[in-house]
C-alpha cells in the first residue's frame, strides 16, 4: 500500500505542472458543458415502473389516461360565475389549454367542451343537448339556459364548484408527444401555464387557480432558483470562516476554488451524459461543494501544520497529499458507493440523484484530494505558515477545547458518553418506528403551506367534490361483462364500500352510471337507482355510456372505478388501500378482477410502497459499503465499530427528527438518509485514521486520542459548525423542502461531528481496553 | 304444445333463476347515513329510513342514526310504521321485510328476483292488512301482518281490447297469462289508505280509487298523460296528486275534479308532507313547493332531490339522493 502511495506521490509531484494543465483543460470543457445544464422535471420519473400498480396504469394509459392531469379552476370573485365577463374569460382559458403543446386536446374537459351534455326526462322519453348551446349568448336569458343546463347535466361539484363561484377546466398530459414524438418539457409547460393563461387571462373579478403534476413540478423549479443565492451566500460564509481558520487569503482561497471546481465537474459530467438537474436534487451540487470544503480544510490543515514544522510548502503538501489521501479516499469512495447504491431503487428520480450524487463526491476525490496539494505546493511557505504559529488565542482555546473533548476517553467520562447515546438512540429509534411513508400533508409538500400552489389546491378541494386526488381501481373482466347483473352488482357493491371510507369523497364506475340511466329511463324516479335484473335492460342502460367518459373500454372487458379522495396523505392513501385490497379480494372472482390501482393516488400508492420497501436495503447496502471500505482499509473489526457506530445512532436520531418535524419518508427524502451517513462517514474516518497508526504501535487511547486531535481536530470541528452554519441559512427559503432539509443537514453536521469527536472516542474505551492497562 | 313448450322453458329459467338468488346481508358501513333514501317514517317512537343497498337507519332524535341489520342488499323503496313493534319494508326484487323491534332488525316476508319488479310502496291499514304495490301494476295484499301475501292482477285496468283475449287465455293457457300479464300494467306509484277509500296513483297519469279495501278499483279519466308519483290528503277534504316534471294537481275528495296547481319549475315531485294545514311537496333537485292555498317554492341549498320527508319536532326529515337532511319547517 505504501509503496503505491509513494510511486503516485512521485508520479503526481514530479509532474504536477502537466497535472495543472490536464485539470486546467478538463474543468474548461466541462464548465462549458455545464453551462448548457438544465432543470429537467418529469412525471414518469418519479414513478416506480416496475411496481405492479404501474405496470397496470401503463397497460390502461392509453385507454384510460394517465395520471398526470392539471386542473385549472377560474373563479369569479363574485362568488357567482354567471355573468358575461366570466363566460368570455372561462372560454379564453379552454382555449388556450386546449393549444398548448403537450395537452391532450380530446381530454381538455369543461363546460365548453363538446362532450359535456346533459339528458333529462320528459313525459315523452328523453331531451338532451350540450350545455353550451349552438347560439350561446351571455344574455341574461342565455346564461339562466346554461344554468339550468348545468343542474341537469348533473356536473356540479365537479366542471362548476358546489358554490357555483368557480368553473373547471381540466387536461391531460402526454409523456411523449405524438406528433413531434418530443418527450414533455414539464418546465415549459409550466411555464406557458402562467405566461399564456394565468397572466393574460386574470382579471380583476377573475382569478386562476392552477394545480397538478407540471405546476407543481413549476414552482419547485422556480423556488430552486433561489438556491443559487443560498449557495453564494454558503460560499461566501464558508469563505469568511475558512479565512478566519487559516489567517492566509490564498490558502483560504484553495479548498473553496477546488470545491467549487468538483461542482463543476460535476454539473459539467451531468449535462455530457445527458442528465439534467431535477429540481427537487438542487441541493445535491451544495452537498458536494460542502464534501468538498470538509476534505478541503482537512487538507490545508495538514499542510499548515507541516509548514509551520519548517519545511518547505511543496514537501508539506506532498507529505500531506500521501497522509490524506487514504483516509480522505476512503471517505469518498464510501460516499460514492453509498449513493451509488440507491440506484438499486426503481425509480427514476433516485437513480438520477445516485448519478448526481456519486458523480460529485467522486469528482473531489480529484479536486480536493489531488489538486488542492498540487496548487499548494506552488504557494510560498512563508505565506502559509502563519497558520500555526502556536500562541495564538485561538489556539489557546483549541488547546482546551481538545483537553475537555480528550477526557472523553476517560472511563468516568466515556461512561456517562455512552449513557447517554443509548438513551438517545433508544429514545431515536423509538421515534423513527412511528416515521411515516409519503407526504404528511394536503397540497405539495415541498412548497410551503402559503404558497400559491398550496393554496390553489386548498380552494379547489374546498369549492368542488373532486380534486386531483384520484385514484382508479381497474375492473378487469370478460368481453360484455357489463352485460351481467352479477359482474355489474360487484362493482356497485365495491364501488359503495369504498365510498363510506373515511377520506374517500365520492367515487364514479360505469356500474353506479349505469344505475344512474336507468332511473332515467325510468322517469328520473329515484327508485329505480339500481341495477336492472334482466340483460336486456342492462345493455340499454350501459350502451348510452360513450368509452370517452373513461368508464369502459371497447367491449366492457375493462371498467374504472374512479375514487374521488380528499387528500394525498401517507395516512389516507394507506387506510383507502388497505382496505380496498381486502374489497378487492372478497368481492372479486375468478373472471372479475380488481386491480389496484391507477391515477395520481394510484401512482402515490406505488410510489409509498417502493420506498417502504427500498427504506432497508438501501440502510443494508450504504452501510455494508461503509463496513467494507473501513474493513479493508483499517483492517480492524474495532476500528469499523468504532466509525459505524455513532453514524448510525446519529442516522437513527435524524429519522427521529424528521418525524417531529413531520416529514414523511418519500422519494425526494429517501436519499437523506444515505447522504447524511456520507456526510458523517468524514469526520470518522480521518479522526481514527489518524489514531490507528499510533494504537498500532501500542500508543495508549489517551494520547492517540490527543495527537490525532491535535493533528485533525481543529479541521473537524470547524468543518462540522462552518457547514451547519452554512446550510441552516436554507431556513429562510422559499421552498419548504429546502428548509426541511435545511434543518436535517444542519443537525447531520454538527451531530456526525459531535459523533466523531465524543463518541467514537468514548467507544474506543470499550474496544481498546487492553492496550490502555497495558500502556499504563 | 309449442306454447306449452315455451312455458317449461320459461318455468325452468324462473327455477333456475330462483337458484342462484340467495339474498346477501346488507353490509354495515361507516356512514349508511349518506346514502340514497328514498323513505322515512315515524312511529311515535323512532324515525326509521330506508335506501340503496339494502340501508335502513334508524334514530330516536334525527340527530345519531343506527344502521339496522337487514338480511338484503336490494335498493328499498317505501317503510311503513304502525308502532314499535309492527313495520315493514319493500324495495327491488320483490322484497318485503318486516321488523318488530323498532326497525333495528329485519327478516324476509317476501324475497323473489325472479318476477324482476320493484315494489314501490307499502301501506298497512292495521296489523293485519297490509298492501304492497309495485312496477308493472304488481299489488300484494295481505291478512295476516305479511306472513303470507296475495297476488292480484287487476283486471279493471286493462284496456278494454285486451280483456276478451286475457279472459280467453286465462281459460287455456294459465303459464301464458301469467307472462301476458307480467308487463302489461301501468307501474304502480303510489298508494292511499283513507277511511273507506283507498286511491292509487301511477304510470301514464293513473289514478284509481276503491271503496272495498281494494278489491275492486275505479280508474278516473285521465287528466294528465304523464306519471304521478304520490297522492295524499289535504286539509280535511282535498287530495293532490302530483308527479313528473312539477305537476300536481288538487280537488276535493268528493268532486274529483282536478285542478292544476301553478308551479312554474320542471321539477318531479316525489312526495307530500302535511305540516298542520299547509301540504311540502317535495321534488328533485331540492325544490320544496308549500301549499296551502297559494305555492310558495323553495329549494335545498344543496339540490339534492328529496324523496320522502316525515316532521318531528319542526323538523322536516327528509331522505334525499344523497343522504338524510333536516329541515327547519317555518311555522
Amino acid at each position: 500500500m505504501q509503496a503505491i502511495l509513494s510511486k503516485l506521490e512521485y508520479m503526481v509531484f514530479r509532474h504536477r505542472l502537466i497535472v495543472v494543465v490536464l485539470f486546467s483543460l478538463l474543468t474548461a470543457v466541462l464548465g462549458y458543458k455545464a453551462t448548457h445544464i438544465q432543470l429537467d422535471a418529469s412525471f414518469n420519473k418519479n414513478i416506480p415502473l416496475q411496481h405492479e400498480y404501474m405496470q397496470l396504469y401503463l397497460k390502461h394509459e392509453k385507454q384510460f389516461g394517465g395520471a398526470n392531469s392539471i386542473l385549472l379552476s377560474v373563479c369569479d370573485e363574485s362568488g357567482d360565475i354567471f355573468n358575461a365577463d366570466f363566460f368570455a374569460q372561462l372560454k379564453a382559458v379552454h382555449d388556450q389549454l386546449y393549444f398548448i403543446p403537450g395537452v391532450n386536446r380530446p381530454l381538455v374537459n369543461s363546460i365548453f367542451s363538446p362532450s359535456a351534455r346533459f339528458v333529462e326526462v320528459v313525459e315523452d322519453g328523453f331531451a338532451g343537448g350540450p350545455i353550451i348551446p349552438a347560439n350561446f349568448s351571455p344574455t341574461e336569458q342565455g346564461l339562466a339556459t346554461v344554468k339550468q343546463n348545468i343542474e341537469k347535466a348533473n356536473v356540479v361539484g365537479r366542471m362548476i364548484a358546489s358554490d357555483y363561484s368557480c368553473a373547471m377546466v381540466s387536461a391531460q398530459l402526454m409523456e411523449i408527444d405524438p406528433q413531434t414524438q418530443q418527450k414533455l418539457d414539464t418546465l415549459a409547460f409550466a411555464e406557458k401555464l402562467e405566461d399564456e393563461i394565468r397572466k393574460p387571462l386574470s382579471t380583476e373579478s377573475v382569478s386562476i387557480h392552477i394545480i397538478g403534476f407540471a405546476k407543481m413540478a413549476g414552482d419547485i423549479a422556480d423556488g430552486a432558483k433561489g438556491v443559487v443565492f443560498f449557495f453564494a451566500l454558503a460560499i461566501a460564509f464558508t469563505f469568511i470562516m475558512v479565512w478566519l481558520f487559516c489567517k492566509s487569503f490564498k490558502l483560504t482561497l484553495l479548498p473553496i476554488a477546488c470545491s467549487f471546481i468538483a461542482v463543476v465537474w460535476q454539473l459539467g459530467l451531468l449535462s455530457t451524459l445527458g442528465f439534467g438537474l431535477d429540481p427537487m436534487s438542487i441541493l445535491v451540487p451544495f452537498l458536494v461543494f460542502a464534501i468538498g470544503v470538509s476534505h478541503g480544510v482537512q487538507m490545508i490543515n495538514a499542510i499548515g501544520k507541516k509548514v509551520a514544522e519548517g519545511v518547505s510548502s511543496k514537501v508539506a503538501a506532498q507529505a500531506s497529499f500521501k497522509a490524506l489521501l487514504i483516509p480522505g479516499g476512503i471517505a469518498l469512495l464510501s460516499d460514492t458507493v453509498g449513493f451509488l447504491t440507491l440506484l438499486a431503487i426503481d425509480i427514476g428520480i433516485i437513480r438520477e440523484l445516485a448519478i448526481t450524487a456519486s458523480l460529485g463526491v467522486a469528482v473531489i476525490i480529484f479536486t480536493n484530494l489531488v489538486l488542492l496539494p498540487i496548487l499548494a505546493s506552488y504557494f510560498n511557505s512563508s505565506k502559509i505558515k502563519r497558520v500555526d504559529d502556536g500562541n495564538s488565542k485561538s489556539n489557546k482555546a483549541f488547546t482546551m477545547v481538545r483537553e475537555c473533548l480528550v477526557k472523553a476517553t476517560d472511563k468516568k467520562w466515556a461512561r456517562v458518553i455512552l449513557f447517554v447515546s443509548a438513551i438517545l438512540f433508544v429514545f431515536g429509534y423509538w421515534q423513527a418506528q412511528s416515521m411515516r411513508i409519503g407526504d404528511l400533508h394536503a397540497g405539495a409538500p415541498a412548497l410551503h403551506q402559503d404558497a400559491r400552489y398550496n393554496q390553489d389546491t386548498f380552494l379547489i378541494s374546498d369549492r368542488y367534490a373532486i380534486s386531483s386526488d384520484i385514484l382508479k381501481v381497474i375492473v378487469e373482466a370478460y368481453p360484455a361483462a357489463c352485460t351481467e347483473h352479477d359482474t355489474m352488482e360487484r362493482i356497485s357493491r365495491f364501488q359503495w364500500r369504498v365510498e363510506n371510507l373515511a377520506g374517500v369523497q365520492s367515487a364514479v364506475s360505469l356500474s353506479s352510471v349505469a344505475q344512474a340511466v336507468n332511473t332515467g329511463y325510468n322517469e328520473g324516479n329515484l327508485k329505480w337507482q339500481t341495477l336492472p335484473r334482466n340483460s336486456a335492460s342492462l345493455v340499454q342502460a350501459t350502451s348510452r355510456v360513450e368509452t370517452s367518459t373513461g368508464l369502459l373500454n371497447g367491449d366492457c372487458s375493462v371498467m374504472p372505478v374512479i375514487i374521488f379522495m380528499q387528500d394525498h396523505k401517507a395516512e389516507t392513501i394507506d387506510h383507502v388501500i388497505s382496505n380496498i385490497k381486502l374489497f378487492a379480494e372478497e368481492e372479486g372472482t375468478d373472471k372479475v378482477a380488481f386491480k389496484l390501482a391507477s391515477g395520481p393516488i394510484g401512482v402515490m400508492a406505488a410510489t409509498n410502497e417502493s420506498v417502504a420497501a427500498a427504506q432497508l436495503p438501501m440502510m443494508i447496502y450504504v452501510y455494508g459499503a461503509v463496513i467494507i471500505l473501513c474493513l479493508v482499509s483499517f483492517r480492524s473489526v474495532k476500528a469499523t465499530i468504532a466509525v459505524v457506530l455513532p453514524l448510525y445512532i446519529v442516522s437513527t436520531l435524524a429519522q427521529a427528527l424528521m418525524v417531529k418535524l413531520e416529514i414523511g419518508l418519500t422519494v425526494s427524502t429517501l436519499p437523506v438518509i444515505a447522504l447524511g451517513v456520507g456526510i458523517g462517514v468524514d469526520y470518522g474516518i480521518y479522526i481514527l485514521s489518524s489514531m490507528m497508526g499510533q494504537l498500532k504501535q501500542g500508543v495508549p487511547l489517551t494520547a492517540a486520542y490527543r495527537n490525532a486531535l491535535a493533528e485533525r481536530g481543529s479541521a473537524v470541528l470547524f468543518t462540522g459548525i462552518t457547514l451547519a452554519i452554512g446550510v441552516s441559512t436554507w431556513i429562510f427559503s422559499a421552498l419548504k423542502f429546502q428548509v426541511d432539509m435545511g434543518i436535517l443537514l444542519t443537525f447531520m453536521f454538527l451531530v456526525n461531528m459531535l459523533g466523531a469527536v465524543l463518541l467514537l472516542p468514548a467507544i474506543g474505551t470499550l474496544l481498546w481496553t487492553d492496550q490502555k492497562k497495558n500502556c499504563e | 304444445m309449442i306454447k306449452k313448450t315455451i312455458a317449461s322453458i320459461f318455468m325452468l329459467f324462473v327455477i333456475s333463476a330462483n337458484s342462484y338468488a340467495v339474498p346477501e346481508a346488507a353490509l354495515q358501513v361507516q356512514s349508511p347515513e349518506k346514502t340514497l333514501f328514498t323513505d322515512i317514517t315515524y312511529n311515535g317512537s323512532s324515525l326509521i329510513a330506508v335506501g340503496k343497498h339494502g340501508t335502513v337507519v334508524t334514530s330516536l332524535d334525527g340527530k345519531a342514526w343506527q344502521q339496522a341489520n337487514v338480511p338484503v342488499q336490494v335498493l328499498l323503496t317505501a317503510v311503513t310504521s304502525l308502532s314499535a313493534n309492527l313495520s315493514w319494508a319493500c324495495g327491488h326484487d320483490g322484497t318485503i321485510l318486516f321488523s318488530r323491534d323498532d326497525g333495528r332488525n329485519w327478516e324476509i316476508q317476501q324475497y323473489s328476483p325472479d318476477i324482476g319488479k320493484p315494489c314501490l310502496d307499502i301501506e298497512f291499514k292495521d296489523a293485519d292488512n297490509g298492501y304492497a304495490i309495485g312496477a308493472y301494476g304488481m299489488f300484494y295484499s295481505t291478512q295476516d301482518g305479511g306472513k303470507t301475501w296475495h297476488k292480484k292482477f287487476i283486471n279493471e285496468f286493462v284496456h278494454p281490447d285486451d280483456k276478451e283475449y286475457l279472459a280467453q287465455l286465462k281459460e287455456e293457457d294459465i303459464a301464458a297469462y301469467e307472462e301476458e300479464t307480467q308487463f302489461i300494467l301501468p307501474h304502480f306509484n303510489r298508494l292511499l289508505l283513507l277511511e273507506g277509500k283507498q286511491v292509487l296513483v301511477g304510470e301514464m297519469g293513473l289514478v284509481a280509487l276503491s271503496d272495498d279495501d281494494g278489491k275492486s278499483w275505479q280508474r278516473l279519466e285521465e287528466f294528465y298523460p304523464g306519471s304521478f308519483f304520490t297522492v295524499a290528503k289535504h286539509k280535511n277534504n282535498q287530495l293532490i296528486v302530483a308527479g313528473l316534471r312539477g305537476n300536481a294537481f288538487v280537488t276535493d275528495i268528493d268532486k274529483l275534479d282536478f285542478n292544476a296547481l301553478p308551479i312554474n319549475t320542471t321539477a318531479t315531485i316525489n312526495s307530500i308532507v302535511q305540516v298542520g294545514q299547509q301540504a311540502y311537496l317535495l321534488a328533485n333537485s331540492g325544490f320544496i313547493f308549500k301549499y296551502g292555498t297559494q305555492v310558495a317554492q323553495s329549494q335545498l341549498e344543496s339540490g339534492y332531490s328529496v324523496l320522502a320527508a316525515v316532521k318531528l319536532n319542526n323538523k322536516l326529515f327528509m331522505a334525499t339522493e344523497k343522504g338524510l337532511v333536516a329541515w327547519e319547517v317555518e311555522q
